[in-house]
Protein backbone atom coordinates (compact mmCIF):
# COMPACT_ATOMS: atom_id res chain seq x y z
CA UNK A 1 0.00 0.00 0.00
CA UNK A 2 2.95 2.44 0.71
CA UNK A 3 5.91 2.37 -2.25
CA UNK A 4 9.14 3.51 -1.17
CA UNK A 5 11.58 4.46 -3.58
CA UNK A 6 15.46 5.46 -2.90
CA UNK A 7 17.33 7.56 -5.52
CA UNK A 8 20.31 9.29 -4.57
CA UNK A 9 19.57 11.84 -1.64
CA UNK A 10 15.76 11.52 -2.70
CA UNK A 11 12.92 9.03 -1.37
CA UNK A 12 9.46 8.75 -2.82
CA UNK A 13 7.04 7.63 -1.32
CA UNK A 14 3.95 6.84 -3.17
CA UNK A 15 0.77 5.50 -2.02
CA UNK A 16 -2.34 3.96 -3.58
CA UNK A 17 -4.93 5.98 -1.58
CA UNK A 18 -4.55 8.71 1.70
CA UNK A 19 -8.57 8.23 2.16
CA UNK A 20 -7.51 5.73 4.97
CA UNK A 21 -5.79 8.50 6.58
CA UNK A 22 -9.44 10.60 6.92
CA UNK A 23 -11.15 7.56 8.14
CA UNK A 24 -8.47 8.02 10.86
CA UNK A 25 -7.79 4.49 10.13
CA UNK A 26 -4.80 4.39 13.46
CA UNK A 27 -3.12 1.56 11.45
CA UNK A 28 -2.80 3.40 7.96
CA UNK A 29 -1.06 6.57 10.25
CA UNK A 30 0.96 4.66 11.67
CA UNK A 31 2.52 3.27 8.94
CA UNK A 32 2.68 6.39 6.45
CA UNK A 33 4.51 7.74 9.81
CA UNK A 34 7.07 4.66 10.46
CA UNK A 35 8.10 5.35 6.61
CA UNK A 36 8.70 8.79 6.86
CA UNK A 37 10.11 8.51 10.34
CA UNK A 38 12.44 5.39 8.78
CA UNK A 39 13.40 7.57 5.68
CA UNK A 40 14.58 10.62 7.33
CA UNK A 41 16.52 8.55 9.45
CA UNK A 42 18.44 7.38 6.32
CA UNK A 43 22.06 9.63 6.08
CA UNK A 44 21.39 9.59 2.38
CA UNK A 45 17.95 11.10 2.25
CA UNK A 46 17.97 14.62 1.89
CA UNK A 47 14.11 15.34 0.49
CA UNK A 48 11.35 12.91 0.59
CA UNK A 49 8.91 13.61 -2.05
CA UNK A 50 5.21 11.98 -1.25
CA UNK A 51 2.46 11.58 -3.38
CA UNK A 52 -0.78 9.04 -4.56
CA UNK A 53 -1.11 7.28 -7.64
CA UNK A 54 -4.66 7.43 -9.22
CA UNK A 55 -6.01 11.05 -10.31
CA UNK A 56 -6.74 12.34 -6.86
CA UNK A 57 -4.42 13.42 -4.30
CA UNK A 58 -7.28 13.16 -1.39
CA UNK A 59 -10.88 12.96 -2.35
CA UNK A 60 -13.59 14.85 0.25
CA UNK A 61 -14.71 12.38 3.41
CA UNK A 62 -18.02 11.21 2.60
CA UNK A 63 -20.74 11.19 5.80
CA UNK A 64 -19.65 7.37 6.14
CA UNK A 65 -15.76 8.21 6.55
CA UNK A 66 -16.95 11.03 8.63
CA UNK A 67 -18.67 9.03 11.14
CA UNK A 68 -15.95 6.17 11.37
CA UNK A 69 -13.35 8.54 11.79
CA UNK A 70 -15.58 9.98 14.78
CA UNK A 71 -15.89 6.56 16.12
CA UNK A 72 -12.27 6.02 15.86
CA UNK A 73 -11.51 9.08 18.03
CA UNK A 74 -13.72 7.87 20.34
CA UNK A 75 -13.34 4.50 21.17
CA UNK A 76 -9.63 4.57 20.53
CA UNK A 77 -9.31 8.41 21.70
CA UNK A 78 -5.33 8.04 23.33
CA UNK A 79 -4.48 5.82 20.50
CA UNK A 80 -6.04 8.43 17.42
CA UNK A 81 -4.11 11.68 19.19
CA UNK A 82 -0.58 9.04 19.08
CA UNK A 83 -1.25 8.05 15.72
CA UNK A 84 -1.95 11.63 14.69
CA UNK A 85 -0.82 14.89 16.42
CA UNK A 86 1.45 13.34 19.82
CA UNK A 87 5.00 14.83 18.87
CA UNK A 88 5.44 10.97 17.79
CA UNK A 89 2.21 10.96 15.63
CA UNK A 90 2.21 11.49 11.86
CA UNK A 91 1.77 14.82 11.36
CA UNK A 92 4.75 16.33 13.56
CA UNK A 93 6.61 13.52 12.09
CA UNK A 94 6.45 15.37 9.04
CA UNK A 95 6.16 18.90 10.59
CA UNK A 96 9.81 18.21 12.04
CA UNK A 97 11.08 16.14 10.27
CA UNK A 98 15.27 16.40 9.83
CA UNK A 99 14.18 16.11 5.98
CA UNK A 100 12.34 18.09 3.53
CA UNK A 101 9.10 17.12 2.78
CA UNK A 102 7.38 18.01 -0.54
CA UNK A 103 3.59 16.85 -1.45
CA UNK A 104 2.61 16.22 -5.45
CA UNK A 105 -0.88 17.29 -5.30
CA UNK A 106 -3.45 16.38 -8.38
CA UNK A 107 -7.23 16.43 -8.28
CA UNK A 108 -9.24 16.72 -5.16
CA UNK A 109 -7.25 17.51 -2.21
CA UNK A 110 -9.43 17.40 1.08
CA UNK A 111 -8.99 16.12 4.83
CA UNK A 112 -6.25 14.11 5.65
CA UNK A 113 -4.65 15.34 2.13
CA UNK A 114 -5.17 18.92 3.07
CA UNK A 115 -3.11 18.08 6.28
CA UNK A 116 -0.43 16.57 4.58
CA UNK A 117 0.02 19.78 2.66
CA UNK A 118 0.18 22.06 5.12
CA UNK A 119 2.69 19.46 7.12
CA UNK A 120 5.29 19.31 4.08
CA UNK A 121 7.81 21.97 3.17
CA UNK A 122 6.66 22.23 -0.14
CA UNK A 123 4.34 21.50 -2.61
CA UNK A 124 4.02 20.93 -6.21
CA UNK A 125 0.39 21.18 -7.74
CA UNK A 126 -1.49 20.40 -10.98
CA UNK A 127 -3.78 22.76 -12.43
CA UNK A 128 -6.67 21.02 -12.25
CA UNK A 129 -5.98 20.43 -8.10
CA UNK A 130 -8.66 21.50 -5.44
CA UNK A 131 -7.85 22.18 -2.06
CA UNK A 132 -10.35 22.01 0.74
CA UNK A 133 -10.15 23.01 4.19
CA UNK A 134 -10.17 19.95 7.08
CA UNK A 135 -10.58 22.48 10.09
CA UNK A 136 -14.29 21.76 10.54
CA UNK A 137 -14.15 17.69 10.17
CA UNK A 138 -10.34 16.58 11.64
CA UNK A 139 -9.95 18.44 15.20
CA UNK A 140 -5.89 17.42 14.82
CA UNK A 141 -5.95 19.89 12.02
CA UNK A 142 -3.58 22.77 12.83
CA UNK A 143 -4.78 26.28 12.41
CA UNK A 144 -1.52 27.87 13.59
CA UNK A 145 0.11 25.83 10.67
CA UNK A 146 -2.22 27.26 8.18
CA UNK A 147 -1.41 30.82 9.66
CA UNK A 148 1.88 30.80 9.41
CA UNK A 149 1.54 29.24 5.58
CA UNK A 150 -0.59 31.79 4.38
CA UNK A 151 -1.58 35.01 7.08
CA UNK A 152 -4.42 34.52 8.92
CA UNK A 153 -7.20 36.49 6.97
CA UNK A 154 -6.73 33.73 4.06
CA UNK A 155 -6.24 30.77 6.81
CA UNK A 156 -9.72 31.94 7.92
CA UNK A 157 -11.49 32.49 4.31
CA UNK A 158 -10.44 28.93 3.57
CA UNK A 159 -11.38 27.60 7.10
CA UNK A 160 -15.16 29.23 7.16
CA UNK A 161 -15.36 30.10 2.91
CA UNK A 162 -16.84 26.70 2.76
CA UNK A 163 -15.57 25.93 -0.61
CA UNK A 164 -12.42 24.31 -2.06
CA UNK A 165 -9.63 26.24 -3.10
CA UNK A 166 -8.36 26.17 -7.07
CA UNK A 167 -4.97 25.23 -7.32
CA UNK A 168 -4.75 29.07 -8.88
CA UNK A 169 -6.26 30.46 -5.50
CA UNK A 170 -3.94 27.82 -3.71
CA UNK A 171 -0.87 29.36 -5.21
CA UNK A 172 -2.30 32.78 -4.71
CA UNK A 173 -2.45 32.35 -1.10
CA UNK A 174 0.91 30.74 -0.44
CA UNK A 175 -0.85 26.83 0.10
CA UNK A 176 1.23 25.25 -2.24
CA UNK A 177 4.47 26.78 -4.17
CA UNK A 178 4.02 25.88 -7.61
CA UNK A 179 1.01 25.01 -10.23
CA UNK A 180 2.08 23.28 -13.75
CA UNK A 181 0.70 21.08 -16.14
CA UNK A 182 -0.16 17.60 -15.03
CA UNK A 183 1.98 16.01 -17.42
CA UNK A 184 4.98 17.66 -15.57
CA UNK A 185 3.95 17.31 -12.10
CA UNK A 186 6.39 14.71 -11.05
CA UNK A 187 9.50 16.21 -13.15
CA UNK A 188 8.94 19.29 -11.09
CA UNK A 189 8.66 17.96 -7.67
CA UNK A 190 11.81 16.02 -8.70
CA UNK A 191 13.36 19.09 -9.95
CA UNK A 192 12.63 21.14 -6.74
CA UNK A 193 13.87 17.96 -4.66
CA UNK A 194 17.20 17.90 -6.32
CA UNK A 195 17.46 21.33 -5.85
CA UNK A 196 16.98 21.15 -2.09
CA UNK A 197 19.23 18.54 -1.84
CA UNK A 198 22.03 20.30 -3.06
CA UNK A 199 22.69 21.69 0.66
CA UNK A 200 24.96 19.72 2.46
CA UNK A 201 23.12 16.75 4.99
CA UNK A 202 24.57 19.14 8.09
CA UNK A 203 22.90 22.15 6.59
CA UNK A 204 19.45 20.81 6.01
CA UNK A 205 19.59 19.20 9.59
CA UNK A 206 20.86 23.00 10.91
CA UNK A 207 17.72 23.93 8.61
CA UNK A 208 15.16 21.97 10.23
CA UNK A 209 16.38 22.64 13.50
CA UNK A 210 16.16 26.18 12.98
CA UNK A 211 12.34 25.59 11.40
CA UNK A 212 11.96 24.00 14.27
CA UNK A 213 12.55 26.49 17.16
CA UNK A 214 10.65 28.59 14.90
CA UNK A 215 7.50 26.30 14.49
CA UNK A 216 7.73 26.06 18.61
CA UNK A 217 7.69 29.51 19.43
CA UNK A 218 4.63 30.70 17.10
CA UNK A 219 2.63 27.69 18.97
CA UNK A 220 2.33 25.33 16.61
CA UNK A 221 3.66 22.17 19.00
CA UNK A 222 0.93 23.70 21.08
CA UNK A 223 -1.73 23.56 18.33
CA UNK A 224 -1.15 19.56 17.55
CA UNK A 225 -1.74 19.48 21.62
CA UNK A 226 -5.07 21.11 21.52
CA UNK A 227 -6.35 18.33 18.93
CA UNK A 228 -8.41 16.27 22.31
CA UNK A 229 -9.73 19.08 23.27
CA UNK A 230 -11.01 20.55 20.21
CA UNK A 231 -12.43 16.43 19.32
CA UNK A 232 -14.29 17.08 22.50
CA UNK A 233 -15.32 20.29 21.71
CA UNK A 234 -16.42 18.64 18.07
CA UNK A 235 -18.14 15.71 19.66
CA UNK A 236 -20.38 18.32 22.06
CA UNK A 237 -21.61 20.39 19.22
CA UNK A 238 -22.55 17.41 17.20
CA UNK A 239 -24.45 16.06 20.40
CA UNK A 240 -26.13 19.15 20.76
CA UNK A 241 -26.97 19.21 17.39
CA UNK A 242 -28.47 15.64 17.72
CA UNK A 243 -30.20 16.84 20.51
CA UNK A 244 -32.32 19.83 19.04
CA UNK B 1 39.87 50.39 4.43
CA UNK B 2 37.15 51.42 1.64
CA UNK B 3 36.23 54.71 3.50
CA UNK B 4 34.08 55.70 0.34
CA UNK B 5 32.63 52.47 0.66
CA UNK B 6 29.22 53.60 2.38
CA UNK B 7 28.74 57.02 2.46
CA UNK B 8 26.65 58.66 4.92
CA UNK B 9 24.72 62.42 3.62
CA UNK B 10 22.42 65.03 4.53
CA UNK B 11 21.97 67.98 2.47
CA UNK B 12 21.99 70.97 5.27
CA UNK B 13 18.53 71.77 7.07
CA UNK B 14 16.91 68.15 5.51
CA UNK B 15 15.23 65.44 7.59
CA UNK B 16 16.18 62.93 5.41
CA UNK B 17 19.51 60.98 6.28
CA UNK B 18 21.34 59.18 3.12
CA UNK B 19 23.21 55.94 3.63
CA UNK B 20 24.42 55.02 0.49
CA UNK B 21 26.26 51.74 0.11
CA UNK B 22 28.82 52.64 -2.73
CA UNK B 23 31.22 49.62 -4.12
CA UNK B 24 29.55 49.10 -7.40
CA UNK B 25 32.77 47.92 -9.15
CA UNK B 26 31.77 44.49 -6.66
CA UNK B 27 28.42 44.27 -6.96
CA UNK B 28 28.20 46.38 -3.60
CA UNK B 29 29.51 43.56 -1.97
CA UNK B 30 29.18 44.06 1.86
CA UNK B 31 32.94 44.25 3.49
CA UNK B 32 33.27 44.43 7.35
CA UNK B 33 34.20 47.78 7.46
CA UNK B 34 31.22 48.79 5.60
CA UNK B 35 29.39 47.36 8.08
CA UNK B 36 31.21 49.38 10.72
CA UNK B 37 30.31 52.25 8.67
CA UNK B 38 26.44 51.76 8.19
CA UNK B 39 26.31 51.08 12.01
CA UNK B 40 28.03 54.67 12.25
CA UNK B 41 25.68 56.42 10.15
CA UNK B 42 22.95 54.80 11.61
CA UNK B 43 23.77 56.03 14.87
CA UNK B 44 24.63 59.18 13.71
CA UNK B 45 21.27 59.71 12.48
CA UNK B 46 19.74 58.14 15.17
CA UNK B 47 20.57 60.88 17.12
CA UNK B 48 20.40 64.09 15.17
CA UNK B 49 16.42 65.06 16.59
CA UNK B 50 16.14 66.79 13.00
CA UNK B 51 16.27 63.63 10.81
CA UNK B 52 13.31 61.95 10.76
CA UNK B 53 13.87 59.27 7.62
CA UNK B 54 16.93 57.43 6.52
CA UNK B 55 17.11 56.43 2.97
CA UNK B 56 19.18 53.35 2.16
CA UNK B 57 20.01 52.69 -1.49
CA UNK B 58 23.20 52.18 -3.77
CA UNK B 59 25.16 53.19 -6.35
CA UNK B 60 25.19 51.19 -9.36
CA UNK B 61 22.59 48.68 -10.91
CA UNK B 62 23.20 46.08 -7.60
CA UNK B 63 21.80 46.88 -3.96
CA UNK B 64 24.21 44.09 -2.87
CA UNK B 65 25.55 40.98 -3.92
CA UNK B 66 25.53 39.99 -0.09
CA UNK B 67 28.67 40.05 2.16
CA UNK B 68 31.86 39.65 0.41
CA UNK B 69 33.04 36.05 -0.08
CA UNK B 70 36.61 37.32 0.35
CA UNK B 71 35.96 37.87 4.37
CA UNK B 72 33.93 35.17 4.89
CA UNK B 73 36.77 33.43 7.61
CA UNK B 74 38.46 37.18 8.11
CA UNK B 75 34.95 37.92 10.38
CA UNK B 76 35.97 35.61 13.17
CA UNK B 77 39.78 36.75 13.15
CA UNK B 78 39.04 39.56 15.34
CA UNK B 79 36.91 38.18 17.70
CA UNK B 80 38.42 36.67 21.05
CA UNK B 81 39.44 32.88 20.02
CA UNK B 82 39.16 33.39 16.43
CA UNK B 83 43.00 34.67 15.47
CA UNK B 84 43.64 31.01 15.35
CA UNK B 85 45.83 28.92 12.28
CA UNK B 86 43.06 27.17 11.34
CA UNK B 87 39.98 26.86 13.56
CA UNK B 88 38.61 29.71 15.15
CA UNK B 89 36.81 29.18 18.22
CA UNK B 90 33.25 28.61 18.74
CA UNK B 91 32.78 32.05 20.95
CA UNK B 92 34.84 33.61 18.11
CA UNK B 93 31.81 32.87 15.71
CA UNK B 94 29.08 33.01 18.12
CA UNK B 95 30.48 37.13 18.89
CA UNK B 96 31.48 37.90 15.50
CA UNK B 97 27.69 36.91 14.13
CA UNK B 98 25.90 39.35 17.58
CA UNK B 99 28.20 41.77 17.02
CA UNK B 100 27.91 42.37 13.03
CA UNK B 101 24.08 40.85 12.33
CA UNK B 102 22.06 40.29 15.16
CA UNK B 103 22.94 41.12 18.58
CA UNK B 104 21.69 44.22 20.42
CA UNK B 105 24.49 46.75 18.36
CA UNK B 106 24.35 44.58 15.04
CA UNK B 107 23.27 45.66 11.73
CA UNK B 108 19.98 44.51 11.53
CA UNK B 109 18.87 44.76 14.84
CA UNK B 110 19.73 48.60 14.55
CA UNK B 111 18.03 49.01 11.57
CA UNK B 112 15.03 47.23 12.50
CA UNK B 113 15.04 49.36 15.70
CA UNK B 114 15.82 52.37 14.85
CA UNK B 115 13.82 55.51 15.75
CA UNK B 116 13.82 57.08 12.90
CA UNK B 117 11.79 56.14 9.56
CA UNK B 118 13.87 53.62 7.51
CA UNK B 119 13.21 53.55 3.65
CA UNK B 120 15.37 51.05 1.59
CA UNK B 121 15.93 51.39 -2.33
CA UNK B 122 15.78 48.14 -3.99
CA UNK B 123 17.56 47.40 -7.31
CA UNK B 124 19.30 44.51 -9.13
CA UNK B 125 20.54 41.62 -6.79
CA UNK B 126 19.28 42.16 -3.19
CA UNK B 127 20.57 39.05 -2.25
CA UNK B 128 21.50 37.79 1.26
CA UNK B 129 22.38 41.38 3.08
CA UNK B 130 19.78 42.54 0.94
CA UNK B 131 17.29 40.62 1.79
CA UNK B 132 18.14 41.41 5.35
CA UNK B 133 17.85 45.02 4.43
CA UNK B 134 14.48 44.93 2.89
CA UNK B 135 12.91 42.98 5.50
CA UNK B 136 14.13 44.85 8.63
CA UNK B 137 13.46 48.64 6.69
CA UNK B 138 10.08 50.05 7.29
CA UNK B 139 9.55 50.85 3.82
CA UNK B 140 10.92 49.32 0.29
CA UNK B 141 10.23 50.35 -2.84
CA UNK B 142 12.05 48.38 -5.43
CA UNK B 143 12.87 48.68 -9.34
CA UNK B 144 12.17 46.04 -11.84
CA UNK B 145 15.66 44.75 -11.91
CA UNK B 146 15.35 43.72 -8.42
CA UNK B 147 16.07 40.24 -7.69
CA UNK B 148 15.44 38.75 -3.69
CA UNK B 149 17.97 35.23 -2.49
CA UNK B 150 20.38 34.02 -0.12
CA UNK B 151 22.48 31.79 -2.44
CA UNK B 152 24.92 30.98 0.90
CA UNK B 153 21.88 29.10 2.07
CA UNK B 154 22.39 26.73 -0.55
CA UNK B 155 25.91 26.63 1.45
CA UNK B 156 25.85 25.85 4.31
CA UNK B 157 21.86 25.54 5.30
CA UNK B 158 19.75 27.96 6.60
CA UNK B 159 20.67 30.73 9.67
CA UNK B 160 19.55 34.03 10.47
CA UNK B 161 16.55 35.05 11.36
CA UNK B 162 13.07 33.23 10.14
CA UNK B 163 10.43 35.02 11.64
CA UNK B 164 10.67 38.04 9.76
CA UNK B 165 10.43 36.73 6.34
CA UNK B 166 7.62 34.31 7.36
CA UNK B 167 5.51 37.05 8.62
CA UNK B 168 6.18 39.07 5.10
CA UNK B 169 5.57 36.45 2.65
CA UNK B 170 4.08 33.61 4.66
CA UNK B 171 5.60 30.16 5.56
CA UNK B 172 5.25 27.87 2.43
CA UNK B 173 6.94 30.81 -0.07
CA UNK B 174 9.62 31.46 2.68
CA UNK B 175 10.83 27.62 2.47
CA UNK B 176 10.61 28.23 -1.43
CA UNK B 177 13.39 30.84 -0.42
CA UNK B 178 14.95 29.34 2.42
CA UNK B 179 15.40 25.60 1.25
CA UNK B 180 14.48 25.33 -2.98
CA UNK B 181 17.00 27.92 -4.01
CA UNK B 182 14.33 29.93 -5.49
CA UNK B 183 15.10 33.87 -6.57
CA UNK B 184 12.27 36.03 -6.43
CA UNK B 185 11.81 38.55 -9.11
CA UNK B 186 10.61 42.47 -7.80
CA UNK B 187 7.17 41.22 -9.30
CA UNK B 188 7.03 38.02 -7.48
CA UNK B 189 8.27 39.83 -4.14
CA UNK B 190 5.90 42.46 -5.10
CA UNK B 191 2.88 39.89 -5.31
CA UNK B 192 4.63 38.42 -1.79
CA UNK B 193 4.49 41.21 0.13
CA UNK B 194 8.44 41.28 0.70
CA UNK B 195 8.27 44.94 -1.00
CA UNK B 196 5.86 47.85 -0.91
CA UNK B 197 5.61 48.82 -4.31
CA UNK B 198 7.46 48.46 -7.74
CA UNK B 199 8.55 51.33 -9.50
CA UNK B 200 10.02 51.69 -13.25
CA UNK B 201 14.16 52.07 -12.63
CA UNK B 202 14.22 55.39 -13.91
CA UNK B 203 11.74 56.82 -11.27
CA UNK B 204 13.38 54.79 -8.41
CA UNK B 205 15.21 57.32 -6.51
CA UNK B 206 12.69 60.49 -7.32
CA UNK B 207 10.02 57.87 -5.63
CA UNK B 208 11.90 57.30 -2.86
CA UNK B 209 12.94 60.67 -2.44
CA UNK B 210 9.49 61.91 -2.86
CA UNK B 211 7.98 58.42 -0.01
CA UNK B 212 10.85 60.07 2.04
CA UNK B 213 9.48 63.60 1.85
CA UNK B 214 5.86 62.67 2.55
CA UNK B 215 7.13 61.13 5.71
CA UNK B 216 8.97 63.72 6.68
CA UNK B 217 5.46 65.69 7.12
CA UNK B 218 4.71 62.94 10.34
CA UNK B 219 5.46 65.20 13.81
CA UNK B 220 8.71 63.29 15.49
CA UNK B 221 6.29 62.46 18.34
CA UNK B 222 4.14 60.87 16.08
CA UNK B 223 7.15 58.59 14.23
CA UNK B 224 8.51 58.03 18.01
CA UNK B 225 5.22 56.93 19.08
CA UNK B 226 4.28 54.71 15.71
CA UNK B 227 8.09 53.28 16.03
CA UNK B 228 7.94 52.36 19.21
CA UNK B 229 4.44 50.22 18.60
CA UNK B 230 6.55 48.43 15.89
CA UNK B 231 9.22 47.57 18.33
CA UNK B 232 6.23 46.22 20.73
CA UNK B 233 4.85 44.20 17.78
CA UNK B 234 8.17 43.26 17.18
CA UNK B 235 8.57 41.40 20.29
CA UNK B 236 5.25 40.26 20.57
CA UNK B 237 6.05 38.56 17.00
CA UNK B 238 8.67 36.87 18.80
CA UNK B 239 11.72 38.64 16.50
CA UNK B 240 14.21 38.94 19.46
CA UNK B 241 13.95 35.34 19.62
CA UNK B 242 14.51 34.78 16.23
CA UNK B 243 17.82 37.11 15.98
CA UNK B 244 19.13 35.14 18.93
CA UNK B 245 18.25 32.04 17.28
CA UNK B 246 20.01 33.10 14.24
CA UNK B 247 23.35 34.34 16.04
CA UNK B 248 23.07 30.30 17.45
CA UNK B 249 22.28 28.90 14.37
CA UNK B 250 24.72 30.67 12.50
CA UNK B 251 27.60 29.74 14.75
CA UNK B 252 27.13 26.08 14.09
CA UNK B 253 26.37 26.89 10.26
CA UNK B 254 29.84 28.10 10.27
CA UNK B 255 31.26 25.26 11.46
CA UNK B 256 29.82 22.51 9.19
CA UNK B 257 31.22 18.95 7.77
CA UNK B 258 31.13 18.07 4.11
CA UNK B 259 30.93 14.65 2.79
CA UNK B 260 31.94 13.70 -0.21
CA UNK B 261 29.92 15.47 -3.33
CA UNK B 262 29.31 18.03 -1.20
CA UNK B 263 30.41 21.33 -2.43
CA UNK B 264 32.40 23.01 0.34
CA UNK B 265 33.06 26.69 -0.84
CA UNK B 266 36.04 27.88 1.65
CA UNK B 267 37.91 24.31 0.79
CA UNK B 268 37.29 25.46 -2.82
CA UNK B 269 38.99 28.53 -2.22
CA UNK B 270 41.81 27.46 -0.65
CA UNK B 271 42.14 25.04 -3.39
CA UNK B 272 41.09 27.13 -6.71
CA UNK B 273 41.07 30.65 -5.30
CA UNK B 274 38.41 32.84 -4.88
CA UNK B 275 37.19 33.56 -8.32
CA UNK B 276 37.22 30.06 -9.50
CA UNK B 277 35.42 28.94 -6.02
CA UNK B 278 32.93 31.20 -7.15
CA UNK B 279 32.19 30.15 -10.71
CA UNK B 280 32.45 26.58 -9.47
CA UNK B 281 29.91 27.03 -6.75
CA UNK B 282 27.71 28.95 -9.61
CA UNK B 283 28.03 25.94 -11.72
CA UNK B 284 27.62 23.18 -9.14
CA UNK B 285 24.07 24.84 -7.95
CA UNK B 286 22.69 25.73 -11.16
CA UNK B 287 23.38 21.71 -12.27
CA UNK B 288 20.48 19.90 -11.71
Amino acid sequence: MIDLKLSGALATITLQELEPLSRHDIEFALELRNVIRDTADDDNVKAIILRTEGSDFCLPPTASDLKIAADSRIKKAAAWHAAYSASAGLYQNMVYCKKFILTVTRGQCAGAGSMLVLCSDFTVSSFDATFAAPFAQYPESNLVLAELTMRLNRAKSWMLGGSAWSAEKALHAGLINQAVDAADLDACAVSAAKAAALMPLDGVAMTKVLLESFLDTQGVGQDFDMADFYASSMLAAQTQSREK
Amino acid sequence: MHPASVRCERNEGSQIGRLIIARPDAKNAILIEMVGLLLQGLDHFAKNDDVKVIVISAEGSDLTSGFDPSQVELIYKSAPGGAVKKVPSQRARLMALNLMWWGPDGLYTRILHSPKVTILAAKGMCYEVGLYLTLCCDLVLADCSARFANPRWRHVGVDGDLSMLVSAVGLKRAKGLLIFGETWSASQAHSYGLIDELIDAQDLESEVLKLATFCTQVMRDGIAAEKHVVFASLAKMQITTGFAAATAVGAWASNLHFRDGEFNFLREVRTHGLENALRNAEFYFSAL
